[in-house]
């Protein structure tokens, strides 16, 4: 498989704080690939990592195949990044930025640019630091997807944008899709969890786990399982059970690595006295949310949650 | 090429209000700067001089300013401090931005300087082609001591504010290192010692070579710091070339000792050594007897070096100062070579008799051009070929009282001398007696092109001597005139060889009451 993105062992410091630790990663071509983690995580290090705006303290990226640290001038014709804090050449209204950035791309598709402009609804004639967030935001991807890149990088893009605007870049996005790969960092889940085809999972500088969505959402299941009576905590479980939890007779938790009957088949081995066991599908937000507090601290494996009334079991 | 047009012209469109400015300061400096030039200024009864000078002066530092806002506004249009900015991650290739950045200083602040400086030559009544190259040369310190820096600093900064702490911070220890200089003592005061021509260029040299490298190194990788040691590295190696320059290190290889293969084309002793002491410093004034100039020839004593020695084993070394400043005649007998000493030293010797060894590092010139040129009537200007042009000043009188003349960026060492008249030119005066001689030095015998020159018109005073005469009526002193007719002289000397001799004085006493003068005997 070829990957638009490859990192390996990839460390970055600022002074003493690590804010990478050997961070791999692999984005396929034609992938939509989501980056996900809380604030200061280190998703915008990677990009601008993978961008070459900071050099690497060890390890090695690659973009479309070029050496991180290598890619300049023409190699940015392949790819478009956009960033949330992005400085534009505010003094610029939006059709002279546009005449501006269009000569310097030989794939500059005038037509698009035309679509891009009516169906973002951009005033061509208004300075850019005179529009809105939202509308810089438009303008700025606008600039990025009229040259039909390969690659495009998005930094947080829909961060303190109306749901009207998102779904409108979401589209303008989307419609590109099946001609490039896209690689955006977000620190939303929801939002990504509709088109994004594959996701990885960043805290603290380190890459908890990549891989496609599909595949995250059916390894992921919260599992119930239910006794006649009253139950303690099971000592020595896998170490894909997450979240472990027993409320009376009830025990609870995140299974990260079901697989179909087989586990099915394992569980009602493991709890034969059972009276029911049961698998629920898990939304992109719960799986994070047990991976990330399964990460943070020293992890509790097996936790004592409340029961139905409030009382402590 | 493409892309350097279109960085460029996007550019102008920018920075089109500061462009303006600068060309409209440029303009205005057009206008004012003919009426500061004393030849060309009519006697209108109107002196515009004082507030010409004063604009005119603004307007020079409204031109700097504006250029230093349009290298920091270009070079941070595409900032290279921060990680936030567009172009970084658009297809720009660093040779084509940093070619464009340099074309637009190339068009838009040294063409329009170059303009300035063609129009003044014109106006000022020389030829621009005929000066082209030295038109060409004065770039290279406005660009080594002004554009550069300031392109380097910018490309640290990341913004105008910035870039002006960086650089009023660069002021403030530069003026740090002159304060604790003047505390040290002179021993190694920059101020007293002359810069050489040599030590020009190689400041030029260093200025441009570091500068180069911030630039090219921010531009092609952006390595902050490195770039930010570099430019720390420019101020230092600057100071220590005002400090230990090679041309002062190679004193006597530039100036070789007299010998009988390079005689003395002077003789000279010291007539006495005079101390006046002061706080921290004490001034002293050297008189010399001088004599044997061959005809045809002039000296220029460009340097003096003192050293003294008590019997007790103080010593004491001046460093190299600069001469009296003026070129010496064969008809000339005296000179005087005045330097600082601190305070601290001068009390190690004040009152021991010491003996002075004074080494004088001079220029044997020869006379390489005569013209002569009868005066105009008063206020008509006159080229001196090979020299500028002059006008014959009147000060409002109906007569010439003195003359001043202008020069395309330096004036030549020229020796000028004419016949006073004593009384009105409306008087005739008798044919037999052809006056009183007025005589005065102009100019200077090197003229380096590393030297930073913002205007090419140059107008240094002289005065030609016995301007005045006694009254026969009583008492009052008044002008003696120059009048239409009277021949003057133009005698332009070169540099024909340099030479050092060294003088003693045997025995002198430093004075040791405090704000005192006193005079040792002449010794040989």
């Amino acid at each position: 498989m070829t990957y638009a993105i490859h990192t390996m062992e990839l460390r970055k410091t600022f002074g003493r704080t690590e804010a990478l630790s050997g961070v791999d990663l692999a984005v396929p071509e034609g992938a939509i690939y989501a980056l996900v983690g809380s604030n200061g995580a280190g998703k915008t290090t990677i990009i601008k990592l993978l961008m070459n705006i900071f050099r690497p303290t060890a390890g090695h990226a690659s973009v479309l195949g070029i050496d991180s640290i290598k890619i300049a001038g023409k190699d940015f014709c392949k790819v478009g990044y956009v960033s949330e804090n992005q400085e534009l050449p505010d003094w610029m209204t939006v059709g002279a930025s546009l005449d501006y950035w269009r000569p310097f791309y030989p794939t500059w598709d005038r037509a698009l640019e035309k679509q891009l402009i009516a169906q973002f609804d951009l005033p061509l004639n208004r300075k850019l630091k005179h529009l809105s967030r939202g509308m810089r935001m438009k303008a700025a991807f606008l600039s990025t997807l009229a040259y039909r890149p390969p690659l495009i990088v998005l930094d947080e893009p829909f961060t303190g944008l109306d749901p009207l605007v998102r779904d409108e870049l979401i589209e303008g996005l989307l419609d590109r899709a099946p001609e490039t790969t896209i690689f955006l960092s977000s620190h939303d889940l929801a939002e990504i969890e509709s088109f994004a085809s594959h996701v990885g999972y960043l805290e603290r500088g380190r890459m908890l786990f990549s891989e496609e969505m599909s595949v995250l959402s059916a390894r992921f299941r919260e599992v119930t399982v239910t006794f006649d009576g009253e139950t303690a905590p099971p000592q020595n479980h896998s170490a894909d059970w997450l979240l472990v939890g027993v409320a009376g007779s009830v025990l609870r938790f995140v299974h990260s690595g079901f697989q179909g009957e087989r586990t099915e088949r394992e569980l009602q081995e493991t709890f034969p006295s059972a009276r029911d066991i049961s698998f629920d599908p898990m939304p992109l937000r719960s799986i994070f949310l047990a991976i990330a507090k399964s990460a943070r601290g020293p992890v509790q494996s097996t936790v004592e949650i409340p029961n139905d009334k409030g009382k402590q079991a | 090429m493409k892309q350097i047009l279109h960085i460029f012209a996007k550019d102008v469109r920018h920075f089109r209000i500061e462009i303006l400015v600068l060309l409209a300061a440029i303009a205005a400096q057009i206008c004012i700067a003919p009426h500061l030039w004393p030849a060309s200024r009519g006697n209108s009864g109107f002196n515009p001089e004082a507030q010409m000078t004063q604009v005119s002066g603004l307007l020079a530092i409204l031109m700097v300013v504006t250029w230093g806002l349009l290298v920091s506004r270009v070079v941070h249009d595409e900032r290279l401090v921060g990680d936030r900015q567009l172009w970084l991650t658009r297809p720009y290739e660093w040779k084509k931005l940093l070619a464009a950045k340099f074309l637009f200083l190339a068009v838009i602040v040294c063409l329009p300087f170059l303009l300035l400086q063609c129009t003044l030559l014109a106006e000022a009544g020389f030829s621009p082609l005929h000066w082209t190259p030295r038109l060409l040369l004065s770039l290279l310190p406005v660009t080594a001591y002004i554009i550069l820096p300031l392109m380097a600093v910018a490309a640290i900064s990341s913004s105008f504010g910035r870039m002006v702490l960086i650089l009023l911070g660069v002021i403030v220890c530069f003026l740090l290192f002159l304060t604790f200089v003047a505390v040290w003592g002179t021993s190694s005061n920059p101020n007293s010692i002359p810069a050489t021509p040599l030590q020009s260029w190689l400041s030029i040299a260093f200025t441009l070579l570091v500068c180069g490298e911030v630039i090219t190194l921010q531009y092609a990788k952006r390595r902050e710091w490195r770039s930010r040691l570099f430019l720390v590295a420019l101020p230092a190696g600057l100071i220590l070339i005002s400090l230990v320059a090679p041309d002062r290190l190679l004193m006597s290889r530039i100036y070789p000792p007299a010998s009988s293969a390079n005689p003395a084309a002077v003789q000279a002793s010291i007539a006495s050594l005079n101390f006046l002491p002061g706080n921290g410093q004490v001034s002293l004034s050297i008189p010399l007897h001088i004599s044997g100039i061959k005809q045809s020839s002039a000296i220029v004593i460009d340097s003096a070096q003192l050293t003294l020695e008590a019997p007790g084993g103080a010593r004491w070394t001046s460093p190299w100062v600069s001469g009296p400043g003026a070129a010496f005649l064969p008809d000339a007998d005296y000179a005087q070579v005045n330097m600082l000493m601190p305070r601290s030293v001068y009390d190690k010797f004040a009152p021991t008799w010491t003996t002075a060894r004074l080494k004088l590092a001079m220029t044997e010139t020869h006379i390489d051009n005569v013209t002569q040129v009868a005066l105009p009537q008063p206020m008509h200007e006159f080229a001196v070929p090979g020299f500028g042009i002059c006008t014959p000043q009147d000060n409002f009188s109906g007569d010439a009282k003195h003359i001043s003349c202008r020069f395309a960026y330096y004036a030549p060492l020229t020796y000028v001398s004419t016949h006073w008249h004593n009384e009105p030119c409306s008087i005739s005066q008798d044919q037999s007696e052809p006056g009183v001689v007025g005589a005065a030095w102009a100019g200077k015998l090197d003229h380096s092109v590393s030297e930073l020159t913002l205007f090419p018109i140059v107008t240094p005073f002289f005065q030609l001597t016995n301007g005045m005469v006694v009254s026969p009526s009583g008492g009052i002193w008044r002008p003696r005139n120059l009048c239409p007719g009277t021949p003057v002289t133009f005698t332009r000397y070169a540099a024909v060889r340099r030479f050092q001799t060294e003088l003693s004085l045997q025995s002198c006493q430093p004075p040791a009451a405090k704000p005192a003068t006193r005079t040792a005997p002449p010794s040989q």
